[in-house]
């Protein structure tokens, strides 16, 4: 067949324009979404999505307003040999002068969904009527041709949850590989579940711990000088710092923390030493869980999934900067804090 | 200010859709071959054109949705880490004399903290 040769199949076009504008419907949604996600973080110069989601909305529903348009001519020639200025409502419709109000895409969106329509009424799609009694409308060239003379008057509004019956048998699938090229003769195996798209369901967390729980970690042994193996690790890091911007920097607690050799800070306690346990790369501290017994009284989160501590209530408080010296440790944390004055503010390792 | 569980919702909803406009791309790109290999007649072109611009956009706006949930995303972090930082101040040096304590940590982010 020539390239002037024209093959419709009718039900093919009118289900792919049905499921286009579904998703013009979808995609509005999914704008306002966008929008008031960001607007909710304080993130409102980062919508560079929502133009290109808009773009992509009209421009489904311009598919589906030139198919159906397509589709009502050949079901009016009824199988015979229609004509269709396809030029001119391609124009019309893609073009910069096809833009279409709110007012149109409501009128555009019902007639592509409307199964009983009047295919001789002189409207949508249909080519001009030639047995009216009245003459048909003058055509100019260039204008839109017939899409502006729809008769059916609009609907008040287009409920956001309609339903559509999809015609499955079209919603043609392809594998999930992302920016693919697409062969043009492969054959696909049709899901039809995923011919409708899945509803937008804000997405939840159902508790602070699961994020807290889904964050990376690492095992890393804890231990004194003498017993941790050091090949290979950094050194450690005797005193607590603040940056230029007063942030913690490295690991904290001094003296507490001595002996602690792992490649990430963390914030541990006498507790730990001697242990392999599971810390928290992220926020920098042992994972409850990991700690264990009787660190859980001093390692705790709130009820926003905060890290609270690690503090440990008993042990005894030395002043900043903490001096380099051996420590029993042990000793020091059976130490009660009511044995530390106001005098003890001291360091007691100096 | 929007806390870390606040951006940790809005990476989510965000990449999700991202995923979803990757999908509907991919269906607007099966559709497509399904017309030109069912169907003939000179109105593919134009249909192709409006269908090729619409994946082109939704893969655009695919692309920038990935971009604002990764900053979501570290700016959960950022907001995690500094929470985190200032309760071990709190419970280090919230006692000290002003004068022997270190600075207490402060925001530095230009984004809001308020």
């Amino acid at each position: 067949m020539s390239d002037d040769t024209t093959f419709v199949n009718v039900p093919d076009l009118r289900g792919w324009a049905k499921t286009w504008d579904w998703m013009s419907t979808h995609l509005t949604e999914q704008e306002k979404v966008h929008n008031t996600t960001l607007i909710g973080l304080d993130m409102s110069l980062w919508d560079a999505a929502a133009a290109e989601i808009d773009k992509a909305a009209g421009e489904l529903l311009r598919s589906g307003i030139y198919t159906t348009f397509v589709a009502n001519a050949a079901e009016v020639a009824d199988g015979g040999e229609y004509t269709v200025d396809h030029i001119g409502f391609a124009t019309a419709i893609f073009g910069a002068g096809g833009a279409l109000s709110a007012a149109d895409e409501r009128v555009y969106s019902n007639a592509i969904n409307d199964d009983d329509r009047d295919l001789t009424g002189g409207g949508f799609g249909a080519p001009p009527p030639t047995t009216f009694d009245a003459p048909a409308p003058p055509r100019s060239v260039g204008s839109r041709p017939d899409a502006p003379v729809w008769t059916t008057a609009p609907a008040a509004s287009t409920p956001a949850d309609r339903a559509f019956d999809v015609d499955t048998a079209d919603a043609v699938l392809q594998p999930r590989v992302p920016f693919e090229p697409t062969p043009a003769d492969r054959v696909f195996d049709v899901d039809t579940t995923d011919a409708v798209l899945r509803p937008s369901v804000p997405p939840s967390v159902t508790s602070p711990d699961a994020v807290f729980e889904a964050r990376p970690t690492r095992p890393v042994y804890v231990g004194l000088p003498d017993d941790t193996p050091t090949d290979h690790l950094p050194p450690v890091d005797q005193g607590r710092t603040f940056d230029d911007g007063g942030h913690i920097v490295g690991p904290v607690l001094p003296t507490l923390e001595r002996g602690v050799v792992a490649d990430v800070p963390a914030y541990v306690s006498p507790g730990d030493l001697g242990r392999t346990v599971e810390v928290d790369v992220v926020a920098g501290v042992v994972k409850p869980d990991a700690a264990g017994g009787a660190d859980e009284r001093v390692r705790t989160f709130d009820d926003g999934g905060h890290i609270v501590g690690p503090v440990l209530q008993d042990r005894p408080v030395f002043s900043h900067p903490q001096v380099d010296a051996d420590v029993d440790l042990d000793a020091a944390s059976a130490e009660p804090r009511s044995a530390a004055t106001s005098e003890g503010w001291v360091n007691r390792v100096s | 200010m929007p806390d870390f569980l606040a951006f940790h919702n809005g990476y989510l909803t965000l990449s999700r859709q991202a995923e979803d406009y990757d999908d509907i791309a991919q269906k607007l790109d099966g559709f497509m071959d399904r017309a030109l290999l069912t169907q003939q007649g000179p109105f593919l072109g134009p249909l192709d054109e409006s269908q090729g611009s619409a994946v082109r956009a939704l893969r655009s706006a695919a692309s920038s949705s990935r971009r604002a949930a990764n900053e979501c995303k570290r700016r959960g972090e950022v907001v995690l880490d500094f929470r985190a930082d200032e309760l071990l101040w709190e419970r280090t040096y919230g006692d000290y004399p002003t004068t022997e304590a270190p600075p207490r940590p402060t925001w530095t982010q230009l984004w809001s903290n308020t």
